[in-house]
């Protein structure tokens, strides 16, 4: 008897829930089929709130996942990043599940960022990019093999998935940045484990032409004066002094030249440099700061100043028109004003089915997240001028008290040295040499070298 | 009578202590000729008298070396997409 009231109760239940289940699956069929609509009328954006919003807490069956995720090729993911972990892991797409696991890897917490990872197919658009935070989640587990691997793997399907598109399309940069990220990523492996050879091997990868190329200089120039080869170190930093790279301003190059001075016992180089840096751009880095701080709580300030002529950011502050300048290169940022743009295409289409508040909302949600973006870039590149001003003090304060020392054992650096001779120069054998001639010339840049002679030897003053 | 009495008191001490003469005496300077001193023992270089110079604490500032770019890779995935 009782348990044939457990089976009549199973039975019950059961009949109860495929009912619920029946109205609810024309309830999704309904909103699916609206979804659809939008989408054929190519109001992307609105389909995909419609069906996200359906599916907020339900898992979607196969047909829709794929649906989603096509949509997601229109609008870009930047829709899910407002969603809750809980609310990415219903849906259960690609899409999500690399959002989840990029959230696990800001976190440290690599073991749960691989496992959702770890569900990306193949084939799947996402996949390059799903294998460079893979990579970099073994890296700095320590399993650093593991992540040269992996890291090889990804540059082999991002160049795979590259060739799919042209050369100058958004998507083809998108998978070019990742395939030279790869690379790169293997090179600073390398410079972890003190293989600077092998780290510069592997940055002679990157082509001149490749948007990462001015960045990774200075990784180079590390590699250069870990190695002790001063001169080249300095050659290599003095190609952010060619026009062509005016908007790439790095303070720790500056840094780093003046520890290459340092090394060679070329003390007044040294604190020529430190004085430069005091003199141009520290007061340069107080007056941005200063401006900034001013004019920075204007509602979308950041936002509109990457639409402001580039002169007007220019006389506002020189470091100001760099940053604005280097910004509007990445991928992210381009990527955000397609979608931007893309939803002012579907306001102003005049179609009356598009639902223009949410439009709207999300536009304004668009345009706070760039503003952020741009705001956050323009105070680490700030601080980032603090600290190397805090350590190139340190350096000053040990030159002065060098020199003291030598001043009191009657002894002085050797002058009687020429400023540069080939004979200090380190010439490969498939490299040849020219003299500088005051010009910068495009197939010469990151290849120069100084070729200054140590004058750490003393000799006794002479009175 | 009583009056007088600490007055003649005073007297009598004072004559009696005044008797005593006390002397103090120094002890005299010594001299060492250096030069005429011995010391027995083979002689090792350096043959003049000298003091070894105290090493002196070298004290160095630590400088920013970049050890590893890790948060380059960081920042790198932040900004991709």
């Amino acid at each position: 008897m009782k348990t044939l009231l457990i089976i009549l109760t199973f039975i019950a239940t059961t009949a109860v829930a495929q009912k619920v289940s029946k109205k609810e699956r024309i309830a999704r069929d309904k909103v699916y089929t609206e979804s659809l609509k939008h989408f054929t009328k190519k109001d992307y954006f609105t389909a995909l709130d419609l069906i996200a919003r359906k599916y907020k807490y339900i898992t979607p069956d196969q047909n829709v996942q794929h649906y989603i995720e096509e949509l997601t090729t229109h609008t870009g993911t930047h829709y899910f990043n407002t969603y809750s972990d809980l609310e990415l892991r219903k849906l259960n797409i690609p899409t999500t599940q690399l959002i989840m696991g990029k959230r696990n890897f800001y976190l440290k917490k690599y073991k749960h960022g691989i496992k959702r990872l770890n569900t990306i197919p193949k084939g799947h658009r996402l996949y390059p990019e799903s294998l460079l935070i893979k990579a970099s989640s073994y890296y700095f587990m320590n399993k650093h093999n593991k992540a040269i691997e992996t890291y090889e793997l990804c540059s082999e399907y991002a160049l795979k998935n590259e060739k799919n598109f042209k050369e100058k399309s958004k998507t083809g940069r998108y998978y070019a940045i990742i395939k030279e990220s790869c690379i790169i990523n293997i090179a600073r492996i390398h410079f972890d484990q003190s293989q600077y050879s092998k780290a510069i091997e592997q940055y002679d990868k990157i082509p001149k032409s490749s948007f990462k190329w001015p960045y990774i200089l200075i990784e180079k120039a590390w590699s250069y004066y870990y190695l002790n080869d001063h001169n080249r170190s300095l050659g290599i930093l003095m190609t952010y002094d060619s026009p062509l790279l005016e908007s790439y301003f790095m303070p720790e190059a500056k840094l780093l030249i003046t520890l290459n001075y340092f090394d060679l016992c070329l003390y007044d180089d040294a604190l020529n440099t430190i004085h430069d840096f005091y003199n141009t751009y520290k007061t340069r880095s107080e007056t941005l700061l200063g401006h900034i701080k001013s004019a920075g709580n204007k509602d979308l300030y950041f936002f509109n100043l990457m639409f402001s002529p580039i002169a007007d950011n220019e006389t506002k502050n020189k470091f100001l028109r760099n940053i604005v300048t280097q910004m509007s290169k990445r991928l992210k940022y381009n990527f955000d004003i397609n979608s931007l743009f893309q939803m002012n295409q579907e306001v102003y289409r005049s179609n009356k089915t598009a639902n223009i508040k949410l439009l709207k909302n999300m536009q304004r949600d668009l345009k706070e997240q760039i503003n952020h973006y741009v705001k956050r870039s323009v105070y680490t590149f700030s601080n980032k001028i603090y600290d190397v001003s805090k350590n190139m003090f340190d350096i000053k304060l040990e030159i002065l008290s060098l020199k003291r020392d030598l001043a009191y054992k009657n002894k002085t650096y050797k002058k009687d040295r020429k400023r540069g001779d080939l004979e200090n120069l380190n010439i490969k054998s498939n490299q040849e040499y020219w003299s500088f001639q005051d010009a910068f010339w495009a197939d010469e840049l990151g290849e120069y070298s100084f070729a200054l002679k140590s004058k750490c030897e003393t000799q006794k003053m002479r009175f | 009578m009583l009056k007088l009495f600490p007055l003649l008191l005073l007297l009598v001490t004072q004559s009696t202590y005044s008797k005593t003469k006390v002397i103090y005496k120094y002890k005299q300077y010594e001299k060492f000729d250096l030069g005429d001193m011995e010391v027995k023992g083979s002689i090792v270089a350096p043959g003049d008298l000298s003091v070894k110079e105290r090493r002196r604490k070298i004290f160095k500032r630590e400088f920013y070396k970049r050890e590893n770019l890790k948060d380059i890779i960081t920042n790198e995935i932040k900004v991709l997409r």
